[in-house]
């Protein structure tokens, strides 16, 4: 192909593509609009449908034409005959104009598509046959009424001479392959011409008409003493002869010429029945409605001889072959109980593993809904042929593979068993290589002649189907010839002259019988009820096999930009350029305040440049959201459902990229909101819901993101249905769930392997999907979230980045070398200081796991992945473990690295090829030293992790971190001696200078907010070693009583989470309760309150008194470390305090004693019995029931919240939080329960 | 590249010299983009090993191929003399770390010979041709051969 038909043949595409996406919006208004359509809008669909046919005519695309002309037919009669489209009439259309779609994507291979259900289908439409069933065939017989050689002129003719355009003898794989395009003359005779229709089409720019004339040898040339060089001379005079063909009989010219129809018999002086006028169009093989089928079968045919094993071979939509066992006859028998037959192709791959099914699974999925009659796993696909009800809109949606991987047959299709045992053994050439002979464009069809004449015929399918009988030469052959080698007989004659070597051709080519259409004959009585078939010859000699191809134009790469968006790019590019000079003059002339000037502005435009080609890129997400009206129009008519589409923010825009990976996860989810989330209309009207439902889709901008919904009011996810289908997969145990929140047990639903609906069904439900979905979307940089009510509908919402070419990223450095990690993956940032990589840091068998706020998380070292130094963990300048904490999908884990930089916005750059396989990272980007860091895949690098193992350890951490872990500050008073004080008591720390401390009146103090705040030291009440004099130390502020009072410590380490074991023998003293391991070291726990009244109990009295109380306290605490701590601080408050060690023993003591008991305290977890069992037993009995109880815990959720409120507790308090605990007390003592 | 079995006689190409180890070789000039001397090579982790890394090429991101180790030679550190040869082939450009880089000549396609199975180790199927100097052979390198995967 001439680049300059390329570039004709890509404007044509895009052209037509814009055209197209329009159509199915605009079909569905009429659909929808019924009788009283807006005319203008029927013209619209024709107008685009018109062009691309004839767009697609000049260019050979045969099919394209074809499948254009028919929707066109019916359009029309929408236009001038008042043809309603109803449902069906709409599906048929819409299915065509994907095909269009589809076709133009890959216009190379366009010419193979299959479109005789379509063409059949609109047929239909066209006679009205699709509600009535009247069997009036119209333009249907060429296809077989050839194939018998029985001749049945009549009613072909006539619609020949209606519809000459359609007449045309398109020929098998296209005409192209066999050299050029068939045209049937007016007398029905056939001769096959090599001119293209781009010559044509040329030739009609300068002149008029073209006419194929027939000169009969008798009496147009020799009977009137002419010769054919005579003929052709007169002719040259008036108009061009552009393709000369002699047979035995005739002799055919191509002519154009100004002569006008009416007056050329005469001038040429030959019967007018000889001569027919072409449009270009006839050249290509323009359009036929009904044989196409024949064509579809005919390639099958031509496939099986391709080295196919099965008694029958039928092509796929995709090009692939497979051989069946499968005859007619059972066939025949399945189609007497059900309605169609498909072949159906699983990619073992993409179709099958990737989701997460078997080949046996999808056979029993298979057998739910229709008989399976064969299946057979070939070339990494599974073939199926199965037997079912379905519909064929909606077979691809059940069985979850794409249209193309499917293919509805007749019984005929599985027919050409006989005959074909022959061909097997001797052709064997691999079915691409056929489809790629079919592929050549019609422009080809002349140098494609030459080509083969060289070299014995490879002949294509089965020209003859679409012969009228009447002009076949081969009728004149012998019978058992003709039965042997029809084909590839006439081929050759028409081909080549008449002047083949039938003998060559013969010893070539095996017999392949061809059948005729299904569609065919299902339309049309003409049609012979015995189809003897043709043969459609396959064998490809070498030559054949380098056709010229029609290259699929890379239709992605191109992108429509605004007229407006160029200009101000050109403007920017300009504002560039001068910036530059300016530059240059500058620093020659050193000037650096003019230079600075000019880097602002520099600076300035390269920013707006940034912005306005990253604009470029931008599409509005109408782009993807507009294809769901059509989808849920379908699926709602499929499942019988009443849907109400509502599509907001269509204008919203996001980056191309995004827009197109966002199709098959909204798709998945719309198609679960139809299919699960909505209920059928009459479940609907039951709960109250207007019997339609309404689908949401959204899009707005938050936040510098995009966030897009899909919302629906149908059923809801239930958390507890999800509860229990987890439970029963075994996944998690009923521990795990009991704890999660109702909205994590629905987020479950993005677990691999989970399915909510009850049963499968066609459209969704096979427990895949979701995970996926998820997956992703979270590979774009999206964020899923999912809001469900029982009853009331789910939306399900995703937050996308507006661009994936540029993202916000945390630089991280190994040494010397830096990466970036996308923002999008960045959950927190950790740092472990030195003294506590041991206790924070844990390794289990292999795993590395870093504790982090009562989680285990799981660890791994930059430097391993990359394999830098093997061994252990790095360690920064200041020896502390810094960790990047990241989100893969929905899990998350620590990745440890030297050092954690800054954060900033990168252009991400794609790897090479070479580097490919490295999946731990998703591109580099240029930094602004110049220099390249890699950004890092978080997914790969999650794909490094043991994630089992660290599952397991989860589970045997899970009781640690239920124990009393508790934040604490870590401080030196010495630098020999490590403190530890409860975080939840400390309000501030301020690091103050020593000058800054007061003494006055033997008081240590320092002024502070206003006022004076009261310091104490720890080893003014406890034996410890004194803190040394320096320049700056810190002061922990924190209240006592209702007062706030000053630690004094020369140094903060940390703050970490431990569940402390105190050791209170040997170290309990004043202001110290107890010792402890923290980080290896010996750490003395300060109790604060012990403190302060050690040192100045005046002070500790006065604040008291404002909190005075006389009530009994009983506190229920099995940790002899809290016991102690409660007591004591109660106490000091002035309360008297029982204890008791469990539930158990508190609630004998309350029974005992429960007149002077005025207030319960009482632990959440203990053993025998637990603090909600206290608290329902207190409230079980009478006596009881004003007492005020206030739960205390370590650890804290609305979940338990609930439960204690739900149990009677007054009050739920986090039991480190003396001085809250304090506050409750006096309050209930106060005040009482409330009522 | 034109084998250098299609040429007229008295052909002549324009060779950039330049040595890999103890090898010296050419590449046809117009396989070549530019000679950098942009050393500052980002080091790829799990890359394949003669994937020395990647660069900074005026804001796109340029391969380098360690052709010391593509070639079979021992890999060694980088010094100021070498030179990252940006070479076109095909649709991409890769760089080629070299050596040194030492000269551009004019070579007659007469001077050309296939090449032997092996050059000092090397196979031969990285070349192209053997080049004949006064100074000595150069090995002109096939391009594509080299930038194979």
């Amino acid at each position: 192909m001439s680049e300059f038909d390329e570039s004709i043949l890509q404007a044509f595409i895009e052209d037509s593509q814009e055209q197209l996406s329009g159509i199915t919006d605009d079909l569905l208004s009429i659909e929808a609009a019924g009788a009283g359509v807006d005319p203008e809008l029927v013209n619209e669909v024709f107008r685009a449908i018109h062009s691309i046919k004839g767009g697609a005519g000049f260019l050979g695309l045969d099919r394209l034409t074809e499948l254009a002309h028919g929707m066109e037919n019916v359009l029309n009669m929408v236009r001038n005959e008042g043809l309603v489209l109803n449902g069906d009439r709409t599906s048929v259309l819409l299915e065509g104009a994907d095909i269009l779609i589809e076709m133009l994507a890959e216009p190379g291979s366009s010419n193979e598509r299959d479109i005789g259900a379509q063409l059949a289908a609109l047929q239909r439409i066209a006679d009205g046959e699709d509600e009535e069933g009247g069997p009036e065939v119209e333009g249907a017989e060429p296809a077989t009424g050839s194939e018998g050689g029985e001749v049945e002129a009549e009613p072909e003719e006539e619609i020949e001479l209606a519809t000459p355009s359609e007449s045309a003898v398109d020929v098998g794989s296209g005409p192209d392959a066999n050299g050029g395009a068939g045209v049937t003359m007016n007398s029905g005779k056939i001769v096959v011409l090599k001119t293209g229709p781009q010559r044509a089409a040329e030739a009609l720019e300068t002149l008029d008409y073209i006419y194929v004339i027939e000169y009969r040898r008798d009496t147009d040339i020799e009977g009137q003493g002419k010769s054919v060089a005579s003929v052709l001379e007169e002719l040259e005079e008036t108009g061009i002869v552009m393709e000369t063909k002699e047979e035995e009989e005739s002799l055919f010219v191509l002519f154009a010429t100004t002569i006008d129809p009416e007056v050329i018999p005469a001038l040429v002086e030959v019967d007018e029945e000889q001569i027919r006028e072409l449009v270009s169009d006839d050249l290509a093989g323009e359009g036929k409605g009904e044989e196409e089928p024949a064509v579809g079968e005919a390639a099958a045919d031509a496939e099986t001889g391709g080295g196919v094993n099965g008694r029958t071979g039928v092509m796929m939509n995709s090009g692939s072959v497979v051989g069946l066992e499968t005859g007619p006859e059972k066939a025949i028998e399945a189609l007497e109980t059900l309605d169609y037959i498909y072949l159906i192709e699983y990619r073992t791959e993409s179709d099958i593993e990737e989701r997460g099914k078997s080949a046996a699974s999808v056979l029993e999925e298979l057998v739910d809904t229709g008989v399976v009659l064969e299946s057979k796993e070939e070339g990494g696909s599974l073939f199926v042929l199965f037997a079912t009800t379905i519909d064929p809109e909606v077979i691809s949606a059940l069985v979850e593979v794409d249209e193309e991987q499917i293919r509805a047959l007749a019984p005929e299709d599985l027919e050409k068993v006989d005959g074909i045992e022959e061909v097997e053994e001797t052709v064997d050439i691999p079915p691409d290589e056929v489809v790629e002979v079919r592929s050549e464009g019609g422009e080809v069809a002349g140098e494609e002649i030459v080509d083969r004449e060289k070299s014995p015929e490879p002949v294509p399918p089965a020209e003859e189907e679409d012969l009228p009988p009447e002009a076949l030469l081969v009728l004149e052959k012998p019978p058992e010839e003709e039965e042997r080698l029809p084909g590839v007989e006439e081929e050759t004659a028409f081909a080549e002259g008449g002047e083949a070597a039938p003998a060559d051709v013969k010893e070539e080519t095996p017999e392949v019988p061809i059948e005729k259409a299904e569609e065919v004959e299902s339309v049309g009585p003409t049609v012979p009820a015995e189809p003897v078939k043709p043969a459609a010859p396959v064998k490809l000699p070498e030559p054949a096999r380098k056709p010229v191809q029609v290259q699929a134009p890379a239709t992605e790469s191109s992108l429509r930009v605004h007229v407006g968006l160029l200009d101000s790019l050109m403007n920017l590019a300009g504002e560039l350029v001068l910036t530059r000079n300016q530059l240059i003059q500058e620093v020659d002339l050193q000037d650096l305040q003019a230079v600075e000037g000019s880097t602002q502005r520099l600076d300035q435009v390269t920013t707006e440049l940034q912005e306005t080609i990253v604009s470029t890129r931008m599409q509005p997400v109408g782009n993807v959201f507009g294809k769901f009206r059509r989808i849920v129009r379908d699926l709602s008519r499929n499942l019988a459902k009443e849907v109400e589409l509502v599509i907001e923010g269509e204008e919203v825009e996001l980056d191309k990229t995004i827009i197109e990976a966002l199709s098959d996860p909204l798709t998945h989810l719309v198609r679960n909101a139809l299919d699960h989330g909505i209920e059928p209309p009459e479940v609907r009207r039951d709960l109250g819901k207007p019997s339609t439902a309404k689908l949401r889709l959204r899009a707005l901008h938050q936040a510098g993101q995009v966030l897009i919904e899909v919302s629906d009011d149908g059923r809801g996810i239930d958390p507890q249905k999800v509860k229990e289908k987890v439970l029963s997969s075994g996944q998690y145990d009923r521990m795990q769930l009991d704890v999660m929140s109702e909205k994590e047990l629905v987020r479950l639903i993005f677990q691999p392997g989970f399915s909510t609906s009850e049963e499968v069904t066609d459209i969704s439900g096979r427990g895949v999907g979701m995970d996926v979905v998820h997956t992703n979307l979270t590979r774009l940089g999206g964020v899923v979230d999912i809001d469900t009510e029982v009853g009331v509908g789910t939306t399900i919402s995703i937050k996308l980045p507006l661009t994936l070419a540029i993202i916000p990223s945390l630089l991280v450095a190994m040494g010397e070398e830096r990466f970036a990690i996308p923002q999008v993956n960045l959950a927190e940032l950790a740092r472990v200081p030195a003294g506590q990589t041991e206790q924070r840091i844990q390794r289990i068998g292999e795993a590395r796991v870093l504790r982090l706020r009562g989680r285990l998380l799981p660890l791994i070292g930059l430097r391993e992945v990359l394999g830098i130094e093997a061994g252990e963990m790095s360690a920064s300048r200041d020896g502390a473990t810094h960790i990047a904490v990241l989100k893969a999908s929905d899990f998350q884990f620590g990745l440890i690295v030297d050092e954690l930089l800054d954060s900033r916005e990168i252009v991400v750059k794609s790897l090479d090829r070479y580097l490919s396989d490295c999946k731990i990272y998703a591109g580099a980007t240029i930094l602004g030293d110049g220099t390249v860091a890699l950004i890092l895949d978080v997914m790969g690098l999650s794909n490094r992790l043991e994630l089992e193992e660290v599952s397991q350890l989860e589970e045997e951490e899970e009781d640690k971190t239920r124990s009393d872990a508790q934040e604490l500050l870590l401080a030196h008073n010495a630098p020999e001696e490590q403190f530890a004080l409860p975080v939840k008591l400390v309000s501030r720390i301020e690091r103050i200078h020593k000058s800054q401390i007061e003494n006055t009146g033997g008081r240590v103090s320092m002024q502070y907010r206003g006022g004076h705040l009261v310091l104490f030291s720890i080893e003014q009440a406890a034996r410890v070693i004194p803190r040394p004099e320096t320049e700056y130390l810190y002061v922990v502020v924190f209240r006592v009583a209702d007062g706030e009072v000053g630690l004094l410590v020369s140094e903060i380490v940390d703050i970490v989470i431990e569940a402390v074991e105190v050791e209170e023998k040997g170290f309990s003293q004043p202001g110290i309760s107890g010792s402890t391991i923290i980080g290896g070291e010996t750490t003395l726990m300060v109790d604060l309150y012990g403190l302060v009244r050690a040192v100045d109990p005046e002070w500790v009295k006065r604040q008291e008194e404002m909190l005075k109380g006389e009530a009994t306290i009983l506190v229920a605490e099995d940790t002899p470390f809290f016991r102690q701590q409660f007591k004591r601080f109660l106490e000091g408050a002035g309360y008297q305090v029982l204890v008791a060690e469990n539930g158990a023993e508190g609630l004998r003591i309350l029974e005992e004693r429960h007149e002077e008991i005025d207030l319960l305290v009482t632990d959440i977890e203990m053993p025998e019995l637990d603090g909600l069992g206290l608290t329902r037993a207190v409230r079980a009995d009478e006596r009881l029931a004003e007492l005020p109880v206030i739960a205390v815990t370590s650890l804290s959720g609305e979940e338990d919240e609930k439960k204690g409120k739900e149990a009677g507790v007054d009050d739920y308090l986090i039991k480190i939080d003396q001085e809250e605990v304090l506050r409750s007390v006096h309050h209930f003592l106060e005040e009482g329960r409330e009522a | 590249m034109a084998k250098i079995a299609q040429h007229f006689d008295g052909e002549t190409r324009e060779l950039v010299l330049f040595s890999s180890g103890n090898l010296l070789c050419g590449l046809d000039i117009r396989q070549v983009q530019e000679i950098n001397k942009n050393l500052e090579i980002t080091r790829v982790h799990h890359a394949p090993p003669y994937v020395r890394g990647v660069l900074n090429l005026r804001g796109q991101l340029l391969t380098v191929i360690d052709l010391r180790k593509k070639l079979g030679l021992e890999m060694v550190d980088i010094d100021a003399d070498m030179r990252i040869i940006v070479a076109k082939g095909g649709e991409r450009i890769v760089g080629l770390l070299v050596d040194r880089v030492a000269d551009i000549i004019e070579a007659s396609v007469d001077e050309m010979e296939p090449p032997p199975s092996n050059i000092d180790a090397v196979p031969g199927s990285f070349f192209s041709a053997i080049y004949k100097m006064e100074m000595g052979l150069a090995a002109v390198l096939d391009l594509e051969q080299v930038l194979e995967k």
